[in-house]
């Protein structure tokens, strides 16, 4: 895909414009997903975030804060926890599939199993296994355009199927997206397993301006079969594009603290 | 007719007249009942064996947990330690001892090396009258015949009573680790929120049991310092109970359902106006009284509905108000098969429907009578529900109406499907109530604390613990059986084979007799006689044959150690006793009996049967 992008620019550029430009018709699946995905990982990025795990189990919502690095080509990321003191400085790491933990309380890094994968991140709706799996959503699925609704508050609306492709290693059996036309800010992901049934749904919310991009910045998501729980991520400082110091994405970086 | 005692007689008399032939047939009898008390008592005494050894290492004859746990063995599932319960179980005398434990799964790490491990927080003088993994430590706890050496071995020593940072694992964990005593290991694991939780211990004891489940995945810390890293103090997830004798396991069941039945727990559990109904109806205290989601996985709750006694049906419910073709009604989505055992819900409906067909789609709707006319519906009419789920989102459906039903007070104003609604509700498999009938007119008050119990703890025996041990002796059993089954054939044969060959020989004989005018019967009556002499002095003779060994190795146990790698799976020693029971006597003496008696018929018939004039001619 890369390739194509780089090498065959010309071209890219002259199918956008009969496709879109010239015949007036909407863009394809394939590049609304391109698009949105691009939005919000860029080439490389920095946030900070908020997360605030509500479980109906609990008396009151447990909240994290945290930041987080990525180099989305070399499928690198790390994370920090900065809130609460129990939690502060646990970082995680992650290189490929491969997902590193460190726990400031015995300053030991453990990689953590395959077993574990499926275990819930920190008490969130989220698994290990989220942070780790490569964006897929790009190459690994059949996308189509399944309608362009008009929403008063959002504009052109399209909704898009996402089918996992035969030779795709992926857990879900659908995907449906909602993109706002404008700019294609995602707004509804639902994720649905094998048998049709929806596993998750993620919303996002208030779209605006952070790091110089128009993004949302609060993602809910909810677990179906868990009703009552929920995970918000609310995004307090985000940079795209920025040059990252690779050093980050090592295991001494995990124990020094450095970041 | 002539007397019985004459019969007697003659047949005492015939089997004397060939005494080598009944001798050999006296003795495959013998010898076949013996056998046959031998594998009894020896099977019993390895399950017994079994059973003892594999419970006694760590799971504990039963173990009492909140409900849910057994399903999901998660903190989730974590309860506040009840002294009251504790010291009950101390009281008892059921009871040999009794240990709360608080149990986690983790990743222990040392050095570079990482395994995962099952981590469990005790109190280690309470660890030592349930468990022998901590028993193992002390030698003096040991009961070994003479001259045997176990294969249990440990390294260092237990837990102190006193926090002070150790920890004692399986000595397979340990290879995999490869740390010894006094070395360091750094365990991970999430707490109750999920967080990480992390704290490194020194190694200070070592134990093989030989199961590799618990010498390759246990690994045991003070209570206090496990509770206090996940964030659970004062909460366990398992207490494990050790018997003085296997027998009162289930009334000690029953005495800790009574005993924890004064506690209330989040549940809100009445009677109905409706004979023998009773509703239970879930009641978080942190979630507002009319919450959408006080609701209850279904899953759980069935299991624990399994456990209370005298329960014949139930239903499990979520309600709902939606907006019927414009009206506001109450619902509930129902399983219509459970809600039809507990309620006759069909015989209450109009028109009469099948239910394999009636509700064969999802998207049948029932209304009360009353509703229905409200709203000008009739059977077959197609009807729009609306409704708003707990996340404020509206949903609508179209359903048919597939008939109405006469009202009674657990009725609401329509039923649907169950599972249609949890997905238009957004509630997963969970449940809002579940109705219940019981068989028993008990006491109200009584009912109630019943049920109460079950649905906050689960008392586990160690049947449903160890499914693989059961399953062990059930193949075992079934072994024995067929080997039993094979002998007892062969036997049987021998039996039928002598019998048979005396008959034939003496052909002339009941010729003779026949022609004087003894009737069939009585020939008959006197060849089964002689084979009920055989059987019975032979039975006999085998009981107490097979007596003696079964003793003998009741006390002394028959050593195994050629085959000790099967055994030692479920950590047993590698010599197992036979356990005798006087029942096995009469049991072993009835079996072989039987056989013999039943075999005797053909050749009684055979020699009922000759016909004096082919046979005499014949000479």
């Amino acid at each position: 895909m890369r390739i194509r992008r780089c090498g065959f620019g010309l071209i890219g550029l002259a199918t956008a414009l009969i496709s879109s430009g010239l015949f007036g018709q909407e863009p394809s699946g394939t590049e609304i997903v391109k698009k949105m995905d691009e939005l919000l990982r860029g080439e490389s990025s920095y946030t900070k975030m908020k997360m605030t795990l509500t479980n109906p189990d609990w008396n009151n919502p447990r909240e994290l804060t945290l930041y987080a690095y990525e180099l989305t080509k070399e499928q690198k990321s790390f994370i920090r926890i900065t809130y609460p003191a129990r939690d502060k400085g646990t970082g995680f790491l992650k290189v490929g599939y491969n997902l590193w933990l460190y726990v400031p309380a015995t300053e030991k890094v453990t990689k953590i199993p395959p077993s574990m994968m499926h275990q819930s991140w920190m008490g969130s709706d989220f698994t290990n296994d989220d942070l780790v799996k490569e964006s897929s959503i790009v190459n690994d699925y059949e996308h189509k355009l399944l309608d362009t609704i008009q929403d008063p508050a959002n504009g052109k609306v399209y909704q898009l199927e996402l089918i996992p492709k035969p030779s795709a290693q992926v857990v879900w059996g659908k995907i449906l997206v909602w993109v706002r036309a404008e700019g294609y800010v995602p707004l509804k992901q639902q994720y649905f397993d094998d048998q049709g049934r929806m596993a998750s749904e993620m919303l996002f919310s208030e779209i605006k301006n952070l790091g110089g991009r128009i993004i949302p910045t609060v993602w809910e998501m909810r677990p179906a079969d868990k009703p009552g729980h929920q995970t918000i991520i609310r995004l307090l400082d985000a940079q795209f594009n920025q040059e990252i110091d690779p050093a980050i994405f090592t295991e001494k970086n995990l124990k020094s603290k450095n970041y | 007719m002539l007397e019985t005692s004459i019969f007697i007689k003659i047949a005492w008399r015939d089997l004397w007249r060939h005494k080598l032939r009944s001798i050999l047939t006296l003795a495959a009898i013998t010898f076949g009942t013996g056998l046959i008390l031998f594998v009894m008592a020896f099977a019993r005494g390895e399950h017994q064996m079994m059973i003892k050894t594999s419970i006694g290492l760590f799971p504990g004859y039963l173990q009492i947990h909140r409900s849910g746990y057994q399903l999901d063995k998660s903190l989730v599932y974590a309860m506040p330690l009840n002294p009251g319960m504790m010291d009950y179980l101390k009281r008892s005398k059921m009871v040999r001892g009794s240990s709360a434990r608080l149990c986690a799964d983790t990743l222990v790490q040392a050095g570079s090396n990482l395994s995962g491990a099952r981590i469990c927080g005790v109190k280690p003088s309470d660890e030592i009258k349930v468990s022998k993994v901590a028993q193992v430590f002390f030698p003096e706890l040991r009961k070994l015949p003479k001259g045997k050496k176990s294969f249990r071995r440990t390294r260092g020593e237990f837990l102190q009573d006193e926090s002070t940072g150790e920890a004692v694992l399986g000595e397979d964990l340990a290879k995999n680790l490869q740390v010894e005593v006094g070395d360091e290991i750094d365990i991970t694991s999430q707490d109750y929120y999920g967080s990480i939780a992390a704290a490194r211990f020194k190694v200070r004891g070592i134990f093989k049991v030989g199961t590799p489940d618990l010498d390759g995945g246990i690994l045991l810390v003070n209570y206090a310092e496990l509770s206090d890293l996940l964030y659970l103090q004062d909460q366990v997830t398992e207490i494990a109970v050790a018997l003085k004798d296997e027998r009162s396991l289930n009334d000690l069941e029953l005495e800790i359902y009574q005993m924890v039945s004064g506690q209330e727990g989040p549940w809100k559990v009445e009677k109905t106006g409706r004979a023998g109904i009773w509703s239970v109806q879930v009641l978080k205290p942190n979630l507002a009284l009319d919450s959408v989601l006080q609701i209850v996985d279904q899953e759980i709750v069935s299991k624990a509905i399994d456990r209370i006694p005298g329960v014949i049906a139930s239903s499990p419910r979520v309600n709902a108000t939606l907006v019927l073709n414009g009206r506001q009604v109450r619902a509930s989505g129902i399983n219509l098969n459970q809600e039809n055992q507990l309620s006759a819900l069909l015989s209450r409906t109009k028109p009469a429907l099948n239910p394999d067909q009636a509700f064969a789609h999802p998207d049948w709707i029932l209304a009360s009578e009353e509703s229905a006319k409200a709203l000008g519906l009739n059977p077959g009419d197609e009807v729009e529900i609306r409704g708003e789920n707990y996340l404020k989102e509206k949903f609508s459906r179209r359903l048919k109406l597939a008939g109405t039903f006469e009202r009674k007070e657990t009725d609401p104003e329509a039923y649907l499907d169950l599972a249609g609604l949890q997905e238009n509700l957004r509630l997963g498999e969970n449940a809002h109530q579940v109705l219940l009938r019981l068989k028993s007119n008990r006491d109200p008050a009584e009912t109630k604390k019943m049920i109460l119990a079950r649905l906050n703890y689960e008392v586990i025996p160690w049947q449903e613990l160890m499914p693989d041990l059961v399953q062990l002796i059930f193949l075992d059993n079934a072994g024995a059986v067929i080997w039993m089954m094979i002998l007892l054939v062969v036997v049987a044969f021998v039996v039928l084979l002598t019998i048979l060959m005396s008959v034939l020989e003496r052909a002339r004989e009941f010729a003779v007799m026949k022609a004087i005018g003894t009737r069939p019967s009585e020939i008959f009556q006197i060849i089964f006689l002689e084979s009920f002499f055989l059987g019975l002095i032979g039975s006999a003779a085998g009981a107490l044959l097979g007596t003696i060994p079964s003793l003998y190795f009741t006390f002394i146990p028959l050593d195994f150690s050629g085959m000790s790698e099967y055994i030692m799976e479920f950590g047993l020693e590698p010599y197992i006793y036979a356990q005798f029971e006087p029942r096995m006597i009469p049991v072993s003496f009835a079996i072989m009996l039987i056989i013999v008696l039943f075999m005797s018929i053909f050749p009684a018939l055979r020699a009922a049967r000759v016909k004096p004039v082919t046979v005499l001619r014949l000479q």
